[in-house]
């Protein structure tokens, strides 16, 4: 089935879960638009980045991933959720790290019940989901943001800074204070106003400032 | 890595590296263990230190009976003793440059803390792909079909198999929470292969057939391999399986070499011999691990021995591995090994996983292992999910003793409960135990999510 890298997910405003089939193409270009956000932030050959997310949101994080192996980022991985800690604590205890990307509020908190969460603190670019970055900034740490915004990845590339989709793949809108998401370039599964899990503000229709309004993890029991 | 795939109506993903004579295979595992061995002995500085003290060179070795007699072991604390002492993160085994590592992955941690695992994508090992191409591709797998992967990321890009076998990876996380879109998905895009769900998934999705009404028979129907991994499915998980008519496949670590797979004979789970010397120890023997041994062994193990063994301890060591190979590698797990021709046809050797060293409790004289108390803790209803820890503060004991989970039972009737746990386990190992009941939850939280720690010091 040539032309399909995979079937992800994406979880839409209500808590339904999405299957997300995407391209080989799509992905490519996810790719470039990744590679331009290590750039912005200084990430490169000799760097070593921990990558913090599911299986299942794959299909928005692999881009960033390929992007940071062809540039030559050392990588390492754990799992978004607190059970994840330990691993969390000997990959940054052990190994030391340039980056972080994806810290999600559940990990944070079980990284200082593991009394480990310095480990993090120490790693000079932290880039976390709306609850973490709530979370850290309360602990005095101001980091970049992270958002999946439904199928959408969004990065911020300064600290406290909003984060950002691809102007050129993503349009970022507000109904109330949901933020939706339509893709503008051609995709497999093309979605179109998508309300969001995501609440916050949207600046120049591709950023945006999120709420933590709850968990980052969704943990959806529902399909469409 | 470029995969070139065999014809679709092949049974074998690579008939003369599967199907290959003993002798030839045997052949081959020298030429490689030469090369390993010459690698990892120039690089690699654990091993060396423990070749140099005991006063083996690579050159001095001519056949693997030599390497099995001469060369001494290592465990995980021979490399967490060297990660301590050195400050090294690799344990003394990396053989590369860590600077040019692509990644750093990590075991489960379930025995203890992470170990880390340096990798190099695309060019770690020398040969042609074998691990996951053989077995799912021995399992029916496809270009074009759907493979969903129930997994972690941990592990690193666990899908890659998937595209490179032409077919198209559909991603869940392992969480009793998926278990409903897994259904739901399953349905719409009838996948071929389900990896990996294990007993305890097996035994959620009954909960959630329960409360949603779906029909895992129907919404599992596409799948014609589901690997369960972890630890060994329990009676009630293979009940499951066969009510809904899904074909379970076994799946295991072989000494953090590498892993093994049921083929469709379902006779044990192939160890690819062109990738990994294996061996089995007699775990009361006086073997020689790095570096609290005096005396070298002066009997092989049983490599190259009787083709069949039982309860021995798996040795491994990698054939292939470049970036940080192990060699005899003492895994603490106790299997069977067989290494007769499969009726499949493959010549590679097959392993039972029967428990772990360390999980082995004596009590008054008699050999205890969780595999020996799975099933009657699984057949208590209350217990029925099976999750259960043996206490062992140390390998002989007095008395046998189980933390029990249990469920939908209020506290009046906890003591009856407790008796009638007692009575189905002292039924099937011939001792009365003193059982602890803890919820299920408790137990599960005691994690990674698809295997909680069987056995404990307290």
């Amino acid at each position: 089935m040539a032309g399909i890298w995979g079937v992800g997910r994406y979880v839409d405003g209500q808590g339904r879960s999405h299957a997300w089939p995407v391209g080989t193409e799509e992905l490519e270009r996810d790719r470039l638009v990744a590679d331009r956000w290590l750039e912005a932030v200084g990430l490169g050959r000799g760097d070593r980045c921990c990558v913090v997310s599911m299986l299942s949101e794959a299909a928005q994080t692999w881009p960033l991933v390929l992007a940071a192996l062809l540039r030559g980022v050392q990588l390492s991985f754990a799992d978004a959720t607190a059970a994840e800690a330990p691993r969390l604590q000997v990959l940054l205890g052990t190994l030391a790290h340039d980056a972080v990307v994806g810290v999600t509020d559940e990990l944070v908190g079980a990284l200082g019940t593991l009394g480990a969460l310095d480990h993090l603190l120490a790693v000079p670019l932290v880039v976390a989901r709306p609850a973490a970055f709530a979370g850290l900034g309360a602990a005095g740490r101001v980091v970049h943001r992270m958002a999946l915004v439904g199928p959408a990845l969004a990065l911020g590339d300064e600290p406290g800074g909003a984060a950002a989709c691809d102007a050129g793949e993503w349009a970022l809108d507000t109904e109330g204070e949901q933020v939706t998401v339509t893709s503008v370039a051609p995709r497999r599964h093309p979605v179109r106003h998508l309300a969001t899990a995501i609440r916050g503000r949207v600046v120049d229709g591709h950023r945006v400032v999120p709420e933590p309004t709850g968990p980052d993890l969704a943990r959806p029991g529902v399909v469409r | 890595m470029t995969v070139t795939l065999p014809p679709v109506g092949q049974r074998y993903f690579d008939p003369v590296r599967e199907t290959m004579p003993r002798d030839e295979l045997a052949a081959l595992q020298w030429d490689l263990l030469a090369e390993t061995i010459a690698f990892a002995y120039e690089r690699a500085p654990l091993v060396r230190r423990i070749w140099d003290d005991a006063g083996v060179r690579p050159g001095d070795l001519h056949d693997i009976a030599d390497f099995t007699a001469r060369v001494p072991c290592c465990d995980k604390d021979t490399l967490r003793r060297w990660r301590t002492e050195r400050g090294d993160p690799f344990g003394g085994l990396l053989a590369t440059d860590p600077a040019g590592l692509t990644a750093v992955t990590s075991t489960s941690g379930t025995t203890g803390e992470p170990t880390l695992v340096p990798e190099l994508w695309g060019r770690g090992s020398v040969g042609p792909p074998a691990i996951m191409y053989r077995d799912f591709w021995e399992m029916g797998v496809r270009p074009g079909d759907h493979v969903s992967l129930f997994l972690f990321t941990f592990r690193g890009p666990v899908f890659a198999f998937v595209q490179q076998l032409g077919a198209v990876p559909v991603l869940f996380d392992h969480d009793v929470a998926e278990i409903e879109r897994l259904l739901r998905t399953s349905a719409e895009l009838r996948p071929t292969a389900l990896y990996n769900f294990g007993g305890p998934m097996l035994r959620a999705t009954a909960e959630v057939a329960a409360t949603t009404g779906l029909d895992p028979a129907e919404m599992l129907g596409s799948y014609r391999a589901v690997v369960a991994a972890g630890e060994p499915l329990g009676r009630r998980a293979r009940a499951l399986a066969a009510d809904w008519g899904l074909p379970i496949f076994e799946h295991s670590s072989v000494g953090d070499v590498t892993g093994c797979f049921e083929c469709r004979e379902h006779a044990g789970m192939h160890v690819w011999e062109d990738t990994v010397l294996l061996e089995g120890l007699d775990p009361d023997g006086a073997w020689t691990t790095y570096p609290t041994g005096a005396t070298l062994p002066v009997e092989c193990g049983d490599t190259t021995g009787a083709p069949v063994a039982r309860r021995v301890e798996l040795v491994a060591t990698s054939l292939t591995n470049r970036v940080a190979p192990l060699v005899r590698f003492r895994s603490g797990d106790l299997v069977d090994i067989d290494r007769t021709r499969c009726a499949c046809g493959r010549t590679h050797a097959r392993i039972r996983t029967v428990g772990r060293r360390s999980d082995e409790v004596i009590v008054a004289g008699r050999s205890v292992l969780p595999v020996d108390v799975w099933e009657a803790v699984e057949s208590v209803p209350a217990c029925r999910l099976g999750l259960f820890q043996i206490v062992r503060p140390a390998r002989h004991a007095e008395v046998l003793r189980l933390r029990v989970g249990y469920r939908d039972t209020p506290p009046a009737r906890l003591g009856a409960l407790r008796d009638e746990v007692a009575a189905a386990v002292a039924e099937a190992v011939g001792l009365e135990p003193v059982v602890e009941l803890v919820s299920d939850l408790d137990l599960l939280r005691l994690g990674p999510p698809h295997k909680i720690p069987r056995v404990t010091s307290r």
